[in-house]
């Protein structure tokens, strides 16, 4: 691995850790259990960053390379349901919260709305 | 910077922001479906199975496709019946429809999957399995299924 591409790695999780951070602020309580999203949204930068070394590397086409974006995109709205699946189960108001918050992030960032309305309880 | 450089730096955040979703996410009950909770299960199994092969490096080159294809194909059979009954049996109730989601994610992930292994190889480090394995596994832990040991990283 390029040191470019530690450093890029390194800038991935420390952004990681300070959108958590802002999250747990934003709750009230740790998330130190964040649980298998976080794992799978840590992969999930990790894999943007793999599939830019490898187009630059020409290792992938540029048709690929969109393709693994937008497979990511579904996944992200994937993991919308999943969180309201989790709402529906009982995680609460926090996790209202949490995910409007996030899900201004990204909004604001990508111009993708994973939260077109508020999550439903009950 | 890479030629991808300007995707990465606004994808990233976004894909770290919903980080914390992680905290809405702990408790997602178990659908009491032992049939789907089976397949789930089983389907996660195979994309995790089929992404550290293609990690390893044995699904470069489009010809690995014959060896894997029966994998993605019974996948995608049990997923779509898993699919099927899901909503036959819950309606269109909210958690019966958001399990679909999952279960549809899974197929759709692995689906893709196996289009991109049959027309260019999958490169291994290019980021193009974590997808599979991040929809197959959340599909499994929304229908029930205990985590596999390992898994979901």
């Amino acid at each position: 691995m390029t040191a470019a591409r530690q450093d890029e790695l390194a800038a991935a999780d420390a952004l990681f850790r300070a959108i958590l951070a802002q999250a747990e602020a934003s709750a009230g309580r740790p998330l130190a259990d964040a649980g298998a999203l976080a794992d799978h949204l840590r992969s999930l930068a990790r894999a943007s960053l793999e599939t830019a070394a490898a187009l630059a590397e020409g290792r992938v086409g540029v048709d690929t390379a969109r393709e693994a974006f937008e497979a990511r995109r579904r996944v992200l709205v994937q993991m919308r349901a999943f969180a309201e699946l989790a709402v529906l189960n009982g995680a609460g108001a926090a996790a209202d919260a949490i995910f409007r918050l996030l899900a201004r992030a990204v909004r604001e960032r990508t111009g993708i709305d994973l939260a077109p309305g508020p999550l439903q309880a009950g | 910077m890479t030629l991808f450089s300007p995707f990465a730096r606004r994808a990233l955040p976004a894909l770290a922001a919903a980080a914390a979703l992680a905290s809405a996410c702990q408790s997602v009950a178990p659908v009491s479906d032992a049939e789907v909770a089976a397949a789930a299960a089983e389907s996660r199994r195979d994309a995790l199975a089929l992404a550290a092969q293609a990690e390893e490096g044995r699904f470069g080159v489009p010809a690995s496709f014959a060896e894997a294809a029966p994998v993605y194909a019974a996948a995608d059979a049990r997923l779509a019946a898993a699919a099927a009954r899901t909503a036959a049996a819950a309606g269109t109730g909210a958690r019966a429809r958001l399990l679909l989601v999952q279960i549809e994610g899974c197929r759709t992930e692995l689906a893709a999957l196996a289009r991109m292994h049959a027309r260019t190889g999958l490169a291994p480090r290019a980021g193009l399995t974590a997808q599979a394995a991040a929809a197959c596994d959340l599909a499994a832990r929304a229908a029930g299924a205990r985590p596999e040991t390992g898994d979901s990283k």
